[in-house]
């Protein structure tokens, strides 16, 4: 598994569950494997420190979550709120920002504005 | 749930997270913990292979832990206020326990010295339950309060300070609230007192309420010292 710069990370775990939960409904460990498996295992979290991020958004009003059994196991699915996906919104557009902004300055571009 | 989880357990309520959030983090990783033993079984591997490898991928206890304590808004309530929770709150219920017996006999008083089929003389029939609440209320409600708060501070793996404190105060109101109550009775009004003890018989008081609610608090402390292994006990 590829380790991940924790400094780089701020962020990103939230961004990237708002994402992935804005297309389906998924429980954790889809979440996780679906991380690992779309950034090329470049970001890859330590599996269980999801569950703190996922309850955390949940409380927030961003996720709603249900449980449901499936193959004889029961699971909490999480899903985007309304809200959740105003505030995926307004990360993806900081994001794309500051993303935008990293690389001019490290291609040497011109002068940068306020992220 | 998988022994597995007991010493995270037990983490997450020594760093105040609450019961609720504790369990549901606990539920979860244990079912995420089925999904990864299922995929390294299908990957290859002897079955404890696949259970190291699947724990290893879930995290160690300490790295679970901290990204559950490091929530604010996951940590329970006497996490956040140990002193409203373990001394404020014992000896308001005992304030407020006393005043509402005391309230309730006072309106029953009231209510039998004017009924109809007993006028004037009603009140004297609540004497054994008046004497019953009396001595209820003045030897066993604080001590009885300070094994609840024992217990509870038992449960959330309280650090000692505060229900140490709070059982000190619990003592010494329970000690000081000596309540005596006369009732009504023909032509004279009914009477509470509270009578404070003379010094010497306060502090025999104290030291046995003392003694007796810390008990609890005391042989459970000692017996997790003894065993440090066997701390998810309660």
């Amino acid at each position: 598994m590829a380790s991940t710069n924790a400094t780089f990370m701020n962020g990103v775990p939230e961004l990237l569950v708002l994402r992935l939960l804005r297309d389906r409904e998924m429980y954790g460990y889809e979440i996780v494997q679906a991380i690992r498996a779309d950034t090329g295992e470049v970001v890859s979290l330590g599996e269980g420190v999801v569950y703190p991020l996922l309850h955390a958004l949940e409380r927030a009003g961003a996720l709603t979550a249900r449980r449901a059994a499936v193959n004889g196991r029961s699971r909490i699915y999480y899903a985007l709120s309304p809200r959740g996906a105003a505030r995926l919104t307004e990360m993806a557009s900081l994001w794309s920002r500051l993303t935008g902004a990293l690389q001019q300055v490290m291609t040497g571009g011109g002068h940068v504005q306020g992220v | 749930m998988s022994r597995a989880f007991d010493p995270l357990r037990d983490r997450l309520l020594r760093g105040g997270v609450g019961g609720a959030p504790a369990r549901r983090y606990l539920t979860e990783l244990a079912d995420h913990l089925e999904d990864l033993r299922d995929e390294e079984r299908q990957a290859g591997g002897s079955p404890r292979e696949a259970e190291a490898r699947a724990l290893r991928r879930l995290g160690d206890t300490e790295a679970l832990a901290d990204a559950m304590i490091a929530r604010r808004e996951f940590q329970a309530w006497e996490a956040r206020a140990p002193l409203a929770a373990y001394v404020l709150a014992p000896s308001a219920v005992l304030a407020l326990a006393t005043g509402f017996w005391l309230a309730l006999l006072v309106a029953a008083s009231v209510w039998l010295r004017h009924a109809a089929w007993a006028p004037g003389e009603g009140a004297a029939s609540l004497r054994p339950l008046a004497d019953a609440l009396t001595g209820f209320s003045n030897s066993s409600l604080a001590i009885l309060l300070g094994w609840g708060l024992a217990a509870y501070a038992i449960r959330r793996r309280a650090p000692l300070l505060w229900p140490v404190l709070g059982l000190l105060i619990l003592a010494a109101a329970g000690a000081a609230l000596q309540v005596e109550v006369t009732l009504p009775a023909a032509g004279l009004p009914g009477e509470i007192d509270l009578r404070p003890l003379a010094l010497s018989g306060y502090l025999g008081r104290l030291f046995l309420d003392l003694a007796l609610t810390a008990a609890p608090l005391a042989m459970m402390s000692l017996w997790q010292a003894r065993n440090p292994d066997r701390r998810t006990m309660a």
